[in-house]
């Protein structure tokens, strides 16, 4: 008797605790699927409010040289990005806003082979992961390290309200304030030209070709700008890299620009500062107005 | 197998329907309890299982045999025999290589030139913890204040039991032993207890401790490249993520043993809110605190004898203490930074002053014991005593360097938590308030706690991070 009475309690308790759990659970669930569908809402009315026009990409130089309002167009570049996440972007960006024009800021470190292991090294794999785990197949993330930990760390943006709807791989201008800070150049030139990795990005070059030809398939207009570089970095490029550089910018449809900035003009060794970058932008306006009119 | 991992996500509700479909055969669920905690176990290694399974087997023969040992002598050799064995499996697995170097130096330094030969083996997960288990259990019957078990499968469970199994609390057989011997009934209030205080846990561990180590990797990993403030911030928040880490895998260890019907000793209570270190030790893993006392402490005498007999066995157990932890002059040294600061305390016999809970006008005590508490902890966390001093020398020099990006949300769940850990430090743990006053009232307010919590987690639970006491 004492036993059934006991048995009888752990069960009806043992049920309570099941329901209560599963309604707590139930709720945490539709709060989540809340919050995602209010993110797709958000994507969708993004895409909706960036159709045609010129769309800005690139890494950092893109990110922080070019202002957007001067040549009214969308800055989407995002600092560190390398030129195979940026060929997958545009694979996005083509489907889903149809642009007029790529203008894609390139500079030599874009070509230097540290952009290979992006993807797979420790310090950056995470953010990429982040970033751009939608635009890749399944089969791209398993050839790194925790394919699982990437998928996880990509669906937990879904998770953060984004009024914006400005999808992870979407970037933004990002303008440097006006401070010197060009102390830095044998810093930069060890990171972006680490002897460590080979002197040449293979998936850039390969990417740089998809992006031309996705924009000839899609005829859209391709322009290419070089970022400015403070001279004592650009002087220190191993001549490797710079070769390759001007190889493959001498066969794309790069806007010349006549100006010297002045060393006040520059944040770093490779970026510029928020003066900096409206002077160079509006310099940029005059040139791509000049030359659409030859 | 992590408690913040997806494989654990899928392992516990299955042994948790498993362990309570079986509720009406007490052998039958302690079967089923050890088959989840070697798997539990094995799944970082099964190899590693070989030494829990010998270390339970020797214990429980040793037991059975003290137990009808009349003989003194017998009973001091099985007693040793106990000790030999447990010892000798830390000191093979944890501290052999470290003597080896240390004697090598030595021998250099006085001119000899030895080369023994150093183990290439990896450190069993908890073997600290599980030996220590099985190691009060035979002195406790050798002390005649245990009876020994004659039920092998509850004597493994006792070892193995998978949610203290690899970092603890390290319970005693006189408290966890008699719950696996008895039938258990699946109790609401425990079970849901148990889930509040594993949600805490959680919060602790993925919100805040897997969040501030990248920031302390940071400082701690370029002492020379950092300013002296961001080297403060540094060991400010290492003091935070070892106490997320740690007592959060208590809480969670704890939360979850209550779903299964088992409780477990509570291993911190708001330690960072301690007045003096003598209160802080008091709080701070407790179930290691009170085995040293108990096993080491106490019978070399403790605070009782001559003042030089208290130093003494005061150095005795942090040293040992410290030398728990790791087989590095960084862990003893950390021992004994806490000897030295204990030690007044004794001497005043001002030891014991703070037994009640501490109150708001005690904060300027609390943030002194904090600060002190956070020196000695750089100690704990530098790779090498030259690596700590580097790293102190360089804030006392006051240097220029890079600062660390703390981020503002980082900020705000640390006050969270001090906030939860202040509001219940009268209880075994934060969320524990909840069963009283307003909030035990609000199902509304509850619940909404409870989804901001599991939201947090859900939204920091990406990069899964081992648990610092894993190590150890």
């Amino acid at each position: 008797m004492g036993n059934n009475r006991a048995s009888f309690i752990s069960n009806s308790s043992m049920r309570q605790f099941i329901i209560r759990f599963s309604m707590v659970s139930l709720l945490l669930a539709l709060t989540v699927g809340l919050l995602v569908t209010f993110n797709y809402w958000r994507t969708q009315c993004f895409i909706a409010q960036h159709q045609g026009g010129t769309i800005i990409l690139g890494d950092s130089h893109a990110a922080t040289d070019i202002h957007p309002q001067i040549l009214n167009a969308s800055n989407f570049a995002h600092t560190a990005e390398p030129l195979l996440a940026t060929s997958k972007k545009l694979e996005w960006i083509t489907k889903k806003l149809h642009p007029d024009t790529i203008l894609l800021v390139l500079s030599p470190n874009n070509f230097a082979g540290y952009n290979d292991f992006k993807f797979s090294n420790k310090q950056w794999s995470s953010e990429m992961a982040k970033r751009y785990y939608p635009l890749f197949p399944e089969s791209f993330w398993t050839q790194y390290t925790d394919p699982l930990t990437a998928q996880v760390n990509s669906y937990r943006q879904q998770l953060l309200p984004k009024p914006s709807g400005r999808p992870a791989f979407i970037g933004k201008f990002k303008p440097k304030p006006i401070q010197e800070k060009r102390n830095d150049i044998q810093k930069t030139l060890n990171r972006h030209f680490n002897p460590k990795y080979p002197a040449i990005s293979e998936s850039s070059k390969l990417a740089i070709e998809t992006i031309k030809n996705k924009c000839e398939t899609e005829r859209i207009a391709f322009l290419v700008v070089i970022a400015p570089l403070l001279p004592e970095y650009k002087s220190a490029i191993p001549n490797q890299v710079l070769q390759v550089f001007n190889a493959i910018t001498a066969k794309l449809d790069v806007i010349s620009l006549n100006i010297e900035l002045p060393d006040s003009n520059y944040y770093n060794a490779d970026h510029l500062n928020l003066n900096g970058a409206e002077t160079f932008t509006k310099a940029l306006r005059a040139a791509i107005s000049e030359q659409m009119i030859r | 197998m992590l408690f913040n991992s997806l494989s654990f996500a899928v392992f516990l509700p299955i042994v948790f329907a498993l362990y309570w479909a079986l509720s009406n055969s007490l052998r039958s669920q302690n079967i089923m309890l050890l088959a989840a905690s070697y798997i539990f176990y094995g799944w970082w290694d099964v190899r590693f299982l070989s030494l829990i399974l010998a270390s339970t087997a020797v214990d429980y023969l040793l037991g059975q045999n003290l137990a009808i040992a009349t003989n003194t002598l017998k009973r001091k050799l099985l007693l040793t025999a106990s000790m030999f064995f447990n010892l000798g499996l830390l000191g093979i697995f944890k501290y052999y290589n470290f003597f080896m170097e240390n004697f090598m130096e030595m021998a250099n330094i006085i001119g000899f030139s030895t080369n023994p030969t150093l183990l290439n083996i990896a450190l069993p997960v908890g073997i600290s913890f599980y030996t220590f288990q099985t190691m009060s259990y035979t002195i406790d019957i050798y002390r005649n204040k245990l009876g020994p078990t004659k039920d092998f499968i509850a004597f493994a469970a006792f070892v193995g039991y998978f949610p203290q199994l690899v970092a603890g609390p390290i319970e005693r057989a006189s408290n966890l032993l008699p719950q696996i011997s008895k039938s258990r009934y699946f109790d609401y209030q425990k079970a849901v207890d148990g889930m509040r205080q594993g949600l805490w846990g959680f919060f602790k561990k993925v919100v805040i401790a897997d969040a501030v180590a990248p920031l302390v990797d940071q400082a701690f990993g370029d002492p020379n490249g950092y300013s002296a403030i961001a080297l403060i911030a540094g060991a400010l928040l290492f003091s935070i993520q070892i106490y997320c880490d740690f007592s959060g895998y208590s809480d969670i260890a704890i939360g979850i043993s209550k779903l299964f019907g088992i409780d477990l000793m509570q291993n911190f209570r708001t330690p960072y809110f301690s007045r003096d270190i003598a209160e802080f030790w008091r709080r701070w893993h407790i179930s290691l605190s009170t085995w040293f006392r108990d096993y080491l402490y106490i019978p070399l005498g403790g605070s009782r004898g001559a003042t030089l007999l208290k130093i003494r066995n005061t150095f005795a157990i942090f040293i040992v203490s410290g030398f728990w932890h790791g087989s590095n002059w960084t862990f003893i040294t950390w021992g004994l930074i806490n000897a030295l600061l204990f030690l007044p305390l004794l001497l005043a016999k001002q030891n014991r002053n703070n037994l009640n809970n501490p109150e708001i006008k005690d904060l300027h005590r609390i943030l002194l014991t904090f600060s002190i508490t956070t020196i000695a902890w750089i100690f704990f966390r530098a790779d090498s005593l030259s690596h700590a001093i580097d790293y102190l020398q360089n804030i006392a020099l006051w240097n220029e360097g890079k600062s660390l990006s703390i981020k503002p949300t980082l900020i705000a769940c640390v006050a969270l938590l001090f906030i939860g850990d202040w509001i219940g430090r009268k209880h075994d743990f934060a969320l524990n308030t909840l069963s009283e006053g307003v909030l035990s009232k609000s199902t509304l307010l509850r619940l909404t706690l409870y989804m901001c919590l599991a939201y947090l987690i859900l939204l920091y639970s990406g990069e899964q991070q081992s648990f610092i006491y894993f190590q150890f």
